[in-house]
């Protein structure tokens, strides 16, 4: 009897143990995932209202910081008010929202993309109209364009921080020693590109692999010949269309570009990454890139840093663009779940978060301010990023990223011919044949 | 042991649990997107049944052939290519090369490495200043500056070489095992009858190794059906898809940036009809191809 009792013994105390352990485990891992208290409900027990939020500005990301500082100020004016956050990687969330908007376990406020991007959540009735909870003066501090890309059927669905746009980074350094002026006209351009190719510099770094970014370019050829009013049209469905002479004849200037040598020749090979080395080690004179490159081509490691135009893309004699309508604005923004306790509360936050980052954004260079008259330290801010602001002060419209802005089988079917095209596997005519299969 | 397995209940209870996360992770799932692949469908908005639309596109898509074609041509190429070289790479170390257990660590690294490493390794191999085109340049051609990742014909050899390279290793390591598992009696009879290495080769192990080769050619085809990783960090199925494979455009089909849950479902159907079917096929070719009647070992002897 006694023989087995204790191993009968031995063995409850080392279950129990173990079952300990794992207990202590859990709750060690719990608080330090920083939720802590234990209302977890909206207006919980204690008094205390809780708002579940979720973006993708974890640690490692470039706005982590600020995300982190406003969020926090805002607990301490509402001490009654706790933000849950769980951050999440930029790629695998785009999936991770989808599911969980459609499944309907979205929490209270999460991060999302103007235009083609959340439109099926507001077409399926998933996001909060924020009309009634923006008030005169609310709208009045918004800088115009800010709420563009997150209205749908008249309504406003989302707020941004941010906006960014694309635009030529001329290397004045090299411009300067081969005599080249800033090219405000196509012409210009075109002579510059020569001129720069005779001299064995790169006349633009592009990259073909990720295309978006030779995308870029396209659509900034396109909103020169289109203009912002029939190119928005057309990528919204609302009338405008891919039959207009337009696009077909951006697309013989970018194989024209692509023809004449105008890119690197390693561009298919090459991620964006990769194409921003060269604009950094002085050997292109020239980046199609977005706003948000300021940061990169000032930074320590480049070798003309401070010595960066940004010049919005040459305006085509004879078609449509302005030369103060941009590609881009504000896309990245805030969405309220339709579902939550208190929409009140999480309207009152996500206006306070979008005014309060966008200045620290800017002040960081992330991104180019929402709201009118950020207090920022101007002497703190990266030249070029002035440059942009500067640049972009007298913007007259913004029109935004095609693959932000079409949905995503569009997407795919513009994306999909566009590299056929640069390939040369498909004539800017059947290019053009390929983007008209985009329903309207 | 045998009381245990002819108590029914027991075995349905110590099996019940693999059984249930088997058919949660695999089974249902399968059949979910099977239901899926009928719908058009972008995640959110409500399904719509379309039927077998969705195969139709799929089949008449030049994309999604030449992603399946080129899956293929991986896997042919692994077939031909990258399992004799491991056979021979066995053979010789498994027949007496000195030091056995520093190549094999050495042809075994590529295995442990994680494909996004070998991925970038070789993305600055092919780089236009990369260690290829400086080996052609001190070859003689000094005008060495091919793209080799951003061609529309060199893309897909570019990115089967890493593939094929990754996992040499770890067919030789399976054939070097098999190789050793063989009894030393019939190598020790073989070289007092006077075989040669080839002759040994030809004549015992590899016949002995069938079953093992069976395992590796079923690994290397099914395998480079569903190659994602290399040619994701190479190449990105591009340029113009020249590269694509079933997985890279079945991603970008289903999640970002295209977003058709339903088209994208067909695709995997289609990919896991395509990965059972070969299966099936290897099966049966192994099974069916008649034992070769070895010529005695005597005739070599008389020869000699």
């Amino acid at each position: 009897m006694k023989r087995t009792k204790r191993p009968f013994l031995l063995k409850l105390s080392s279950l129990t143990l173990c079952a300990a352990l794992l207990l202590t485990g859990c709750g060690g891992g719990g608080a330090s995932a920083g939720s802590g208290s234990g209302n977890q409900t909206a207006s919980g027990a204690g008094g205390k209202k809780t708002l579940t939020f979720w973006h993708i500005w974890g640690s490692g990301d470039s706005n982590s910081t600020a995300v982190a500082k406003v969020i926090a100020d805002y607990e301490t004016l509402h001490p009654d008010v706790k933000i849950e956050v769980q951050t999440f990687e930029n790629d695998a969330y785009k999936t991770t929202i989808r599911t969980n908007v459609s499944g309907d376990t979205a929490p209270d406020i999460y991060s999302a993309w103007g235009g083609g991007f959340s439109k099926p959540f507001v077409d399926a009735g998933k996001v909060l109209k924020l009309d009634d909870y923006l008030t005169n003066e609310d709208r009045d501090k918004l800088v115009s364009g800010a709420l563009k890309n997150f209205t749908y059927d008249g309504g406003v669905y989302g707020l941004t921080f941010g906006m960014s746009c694309s635009g030529l980074f001329c290397n004045s350094e090299l411009f300067e020693k081969y005599g080249v002026p800033l090219p405000k006209t196509w012409e210009e351009l075109i002579s510059a590109i020569d001129t720069f190719k005779a001299s064995g510099v790169i006349p633009i770094s592009t990259s073909i692999k990720e295309r978006w970014v030779i995308g870029m370019l396209f659509e900034a050829i396109a909103l020169k010949e289109a203009g912002a009013d029939q190119m928005y049209a057309t990528l919204t469905k609302n009338g405008g269309s891919f039959s207009d002479p337009a696009y077909l004849d951006a697309a013989k200037k970018l194989m024209q570009l692509e023809e004449m040598g105008a890119f690197n020749s390693d561009a298919a090979a090459i991620s964006r990454d990769e194409a921003e080395v060269p604009v950094k080690q002085g050997q292109a004179a020239m980046y199609y890139m977005g706003s948000w490159a300021s940061g990169s081509v000032d930074a320590e490691d480049s070798v003309d840093a401070g010595k960066f135009k940004f010049i919005p893309f040459p305006t085509i004699s004879g078609a449509k663009g302005l030369p103060t309508e941009f590609n881009g604005g504000g896309a990245d923004g805030i969405l309220v779940n339709a579902a939550t306790a208190d929409p009140a509360l999480a309207a009152d936050f996500v206006k306070y978060f979008t005014e309060n980052l966008s200045r620290e954004d800017y002040q960081a260079g992330n991104y180019l301010p929402t709201y009118k008259d950020a207090q920022v330290d101007e002497s703190k801010i990266s030249p070029t990023t002035l440059d942009i602001v500067d640049a972009t002060k007298d913007a007259s419209d913004f029109v935004l990223w095609w693959d932000t802005l079409l949905e995503g089988s569009d997407v795919t079917t513009y994306q999909d011919a566009l590299d056929l095209m640069i390939q040369k596997q498909l004539t800017p005519e059947q290019f053009v044949e390929e983007l008209k299969k985009i329903q309207p | 042991m045998d009381k245990v397995m002819s108590d029914k209940k027991a075995v349905v209870i110590f099996l019940l649990p693999s059984f249930i996360l088997f058919c949660a992770v695999i089974i249902i799932p399968i059949f979910m997107s099977a239901g899926y692949s009928l719908t058009e469908w972008d995640g959110t908005r409500a399904k719509v049944f379309i039927g077998l639309q969705n195969y139709k596109e799929l089949f008449s898509s030049p994309v999604f052939l030449k992603s399946m074609l080129n899956s293929l041509i991986i896997a042919v190429a692994s077939v031909l290519i990258q399992l004799p070289l491991s056979l021979l790479l066995a053979l010789c170390i498994a027949h007496g090369v000195k030091g056995e257990k520093f190549f094999i660590t050495v042809f075994f690294i590529p295995v442990i490495l994680a494909s996004v490493v070998i991925g970038q390794l070789w993305a600055r191999i092919y780089n236009q200043n990369g260690l290829l085109n400086l080996f052609l340049r001190a070859l003689g051609d000094k005008d060495a500056k091919t793209a080799w990742l951003g061609g529309m014909k060199t893309a897909l050899p570019a990115v089967i070489v890493p593939i094929l390279w990754q996992y040499v290793g770890y067919h030789m390591l399976l054939f070097y095992s098999g190789i050793r598992s063989i009894s030393q009696d019939i190598f020790e009879a073989a070289k007092i009858d006077g075989a040669s290495f080839w002759r040994t080769c030809s004549s015992i192990t590899i016949p002995l190794l069938k079953p093992i080769i069976e395992v590796s050619v079923t690994f290397a085809v099914v395998g480079s059906m569903k190659t994602y990783d290399l040619v994701k960090v190479l190449t990105n199925g591009g340029p113009a898809s020249a590269s694509e494979v079933i997985t890279t455009l079945l991603v970008r089909t289903m999640f970002y940036p295209g977003n058709r849950y339903g088209y994208g479902s067909a695709m995997a159907i289609a990919l896991i009809a395509e990965c059972f079917l070969l299966y099936l096929a290897l099966g049966r070719i192994f099974r069916e191809k008649p034992e070769k009647l070895e010529k005695p070992l005597k005739d070599e002897r008389s020869a000699a």
